[in-house]
């Protein structure tokens, strides 16, 4: 989490959602492998929802960000929001045509869409939230 | 004799309150401020300790290069301050008048 030198050495903060389904478990996945590819850096939205002062402060000073919503529910957008933290880039993934169900074998094709996604929306930041196909259904919890 | 015991206990809550309110505003500030040492860090501890002292404050001011223990702030860069275990500031150098506004309440 910390690197040698000081700085968030221009590192893009990913803060994936995460959630019980299959577009969920995909932007982890995503958000995983980037970080391991070098693209960035996962970080906790666990911590940011907390409130723990380090996690939230972090999220609103760094310079770059991508956050990751499975579904138009939007739990880490509204995780964000409540902690006073602006949403500089956003992708929410059933936008791009993923249907959000139980499947927790997740596709290699679907990983990297939506890898190419995030590659994308931080090079082009703004807020893409895409419209929303399927999933309406809520299956957190 | 009981009217004497309730009269004091009276008088000694009356004054309780005051020092109580006199300690608690002699308590020192604890600041953090973590960076493993760079130039970035140093400039940080730098400006903290101006703005501690310019505003007449007293505080104890750390430094934190051990990376196990900046981790425990879940901070994602340095360097990073922490003013009585509040992050105030990551992965920048905060100025003084920023400093200042997070010391004086």
């Amino acid at each position: 989490m910390v690197e040698d030198c000081c700085g968030t050495n221009g590192n893009i903060m990913i803060l994936a959602c995460s959630g019980g389904s299959n577009v969920g478990q995909l932007s982890n996945q995503a958000a995983a492998e980037l970080t391991q590819e070098g693209f960035g850096k996962m970080f906790c939205l666990a911590g940011v929802g907390g409130h723990l002062t380090g996690f939230v402060q972090s999220a609103k000073d760094v310079p770059q960000m991508v956050a990751l919503d499975g579904c138009d529910i939007g739990c880490a957008k509204a995780i964000l929001e409540h902690a006073e933290v602006p949403v500089k880039s956003y992708l929410v993934l059933t936008g791009l045509g993923i249907e959000k169900n139980k499947d927790f074998r997740l596709k290699r094709q679907d990983i990297d869409k939506v890898k190419e996604a995030i590659r994308k929306t931080c090079v082009e930041p703004q807020n893409l939230q895409v419209s929303f196909g399927s999933g309406s259904e809520c299956c957190c919890g | 004799m009981v009217n004497i015991c309730v009269l004091f206990i009276a008088i000694l809550h009356r004054s309780s309150t005051p020092l109580l309110h006199f300690f608690e505003r002699r308590k020192i500030m604890e600041i953090k401020v973590l960076g493993p040492g760079c130039p970035r860090c140093e400039a940080t501890k730098k400006n903290v300790e101006e703005a501690v002292t310019e505003s007449g404050l007293s505080a104890n001011i750390t430094k934190v290069t051990d990376t196990m223990e900046i981790a425990k702030h879940g901070v994602f860069g340095t360097p990073a301050v922490v003013v009585d275990g509040e992050v105030k500031s990551v992965g920048k150098i905060p100025t003084k008048d920023e400093i200042k506004s997070w010391i004086q309440k």
